[in-house]
């Protein structure tokens, strides 16, 4: 393939089945326990971060895990003072982050080319520092979910069993709001903060439709994923598209082929 | 004389400044089959939650297997099968092992593997409630009925010694209520398993346990001993059926 000679693209397609893994591993367990809005809240956290780092003149990757991770952290630590209220915990982290990014945005003077990229994704921007980064990430994340699968399907399933049984839920709970802020800032660089979210989400949403067991819905929705960053990639490159929205626009496609498929299957089957 | 698996004394607790339970006191021995009766908002619920660790009371002591509760580390010997149990997201994506795998913990620890024996032994319990046939099905298309003895085989997978559960026979029809009791009296005789239980189903109780609790105005009663026994009319504040003990 041709587009596969220049480095660039080779960093993108690295970066993006880092992303296509790691993205629907941890949304499988952000969605079964019906958080999807955390995405979208450590997504903007993450843009606070850069805008430090923007402003700070650091790295703003750095930035970006030092206030994602944060905001994890605050997310959990909030939900006791709200426990009938676990969303609200979420809201509250969600505005301060917005607020804090928009202030430091303007602080930094910063609304430039490459905030635009952090927003949106891009694939000329992904450097060898980042994929370094988004590997050590990616490989830290997968060996964790490997390490504790039954501890946090367990909590997914039903966390007053869990803590009955002996699991230290609250800091099992905390951990792994701090993977999915690491996996939101190994993601940003290509799919943009305004669409991680939906990388969490549509994947494991597409493989709830057709999966027959917990394992078999982590499974389809990477390869859900992966098919989209794919096909959003390739797109990107051709089309001279914003990757995140084309990767978004081709899971969104994929979700409505399968959600088809499976009506026109089961009204066969009738 | 044998000394209780379960003692709480002196138990306190309540929302906003109302007390649920006032000094409510209770022993559980090995062996017992045990219904924990009351009207709606007598503290039946939060006095079992209390006895499995799931709350702090404000007030109070309890023992678990002769270990103070703060202590206590083995909580495999403690199944608890809560009262919204079936009540869970009928769309999560588990199947009926994969359900029963997850209560593995307290056998294998954090990060522990689940090896061939695990495995095994996951099948076991499942055939034991009659639910082998179905370990590949998603636990959420199961009715009611089978949902509760998919939980019944989550909490015996860690071979607990006692087996706490929170009005179990509701919402499920009244042969799967049949084959409940047949399964619990057969867990308490043969296998030994101290069955606790928390009902409103007093004529279903009178048939099947050995020893029933009263909860009323904060405090337990023994029931059935005949003396200084309440009158249930009195605590439900309305007429319900006696009891009629056979044991």
């Amino acid at each position: 393939m041709e587009m596969l000679q220049y480095d660039f693209m080779q960093r993108a397609f690295v970066a993006g089945i880092l992303i296509s893994i790691i993205c629907p591993v941890i949304g499988t367990f952000v969605v079964l326990r019906r958080l999807s809005m955390i995405g979208d809240t450590l997504s903007h956290a993450s843009l606070a971060g850069i805008a430090a780092g923007m402003l700070g003149n650091f790295y703003p990757i750095w930035g970006a895990i030092l206030f994602s991770v944060a905001a994890a952290v605050g997310i959990e630590k909030l939900r006791k003072s709200f426990p009938q209220y676990a969303e609200l915990s979420i809201s509250i982290v969600l505005s301060a982050s917005i607020g804090l990014a928009v202030l430091m945005i303007s602080l930094a003077d910063s609304f430039n080319a490459d905030l635009m990229s952090f927003l949106f994704g891009s694939i000329i921007a992904v450097t060898s520092r980042d994929i370094v980064i988004m590997a050590g990430i990616s490989i830290f994340i997968i060996i964790s979910v490997i390490l504790l699968y039954k501890e946090l399907l367990y909590i997914a399933f039903d966390e007053e069993g869990a803590a009955l049984a002996g699991m230290p839920t609250e800091g099992l709970n905390i951990f792994f709001t701090v993977l999915t802020a690491l996996t939101i800032v190994a993601a940003m660089r290509v799919v943009g903060i305004l669409m991680i979210s939906s990388m969490l989400v549509i994947p494991v949403a597409t493989s709830m439709q057709i999966s027959k067991s917990f394992k078999s819905t982590m499974l389809n929705s990477v390869a859900f994923g992966m098919l989209a960053v794919v096909a959003g990639l390739i797109a990107s490159y051709y089309l001279n598209l914003a990757p995140g929205g084309a990767i978004v626009v081709f899971s969104v496609i994929i979700l409505l082929v399968v959600i088809a498929s499976k009506k026109y299957t089961l009204k066969r089957a009738a | 004389m044998q000394s209780p698996i379960i003692k709480a004394k002196n138990i306190r607790f309540g929302y906003e400044g109302r007390n649920i339970l006032d000094g409510a006191a209770l022993e559980i021995y090995q062996g017992d089959f045990m219904a924990i009766i009351g009207p709606n908002g007598s503290g039946k619920s939060t006095l079992m939650k209390i006895c499995t660790g799931l709350l702090k009371p404000m007030q109070g002591s309890i023992e678990l297997f002769g270990k103070d509760i703060n202590k206590f580390k083995e909580w495999g010997r403690i199944g608890y099968i809560p009262q919204k149990a079936t009540s869970f997201n009928q769309g999560f994506p588990a199947t009926v092992e994969e359900v029963v795998k997850a209560n593995l913990y307290s056998r294998v620890g954090l990060m522990g593997r689940i090896n061939k024996q695990h495995v095994e032994k996951v099948h076991e319990v499942l055939d034991l409630v009659g639910m082998l046939d179905y370990k590949d099905r998603l636990v959420g298309r199961l009715s009611g009925g089978q949902q509760q003895r998919v939980f019944i085989a989550k909490a015996l997978v860690s071979s607990p010694e006692i087996l706490f559960m929170d009005e179990p026979t509701t919402g499920i029809d009244a042969n799967s209520e049949k084959d409940f009791y047949a399964l619990m009296d057969d867990l308490n005789k043969e296998k030994n398993i101290t069955v606790v239980m928390v009902t409103h189903d007093v004529g279903a109780v009178s048939k099947n346990v050995t020893r029933v609790i009263c909860l009323s105005r904060g405090k337990a009663h023994e029931h059935g001993c005949g003396v200084g026994e309440p009158n249930l009319n009195e605590l439900y504040g309305h007429e319900v059926a006696p009891l009629i003990h056979n044991h």
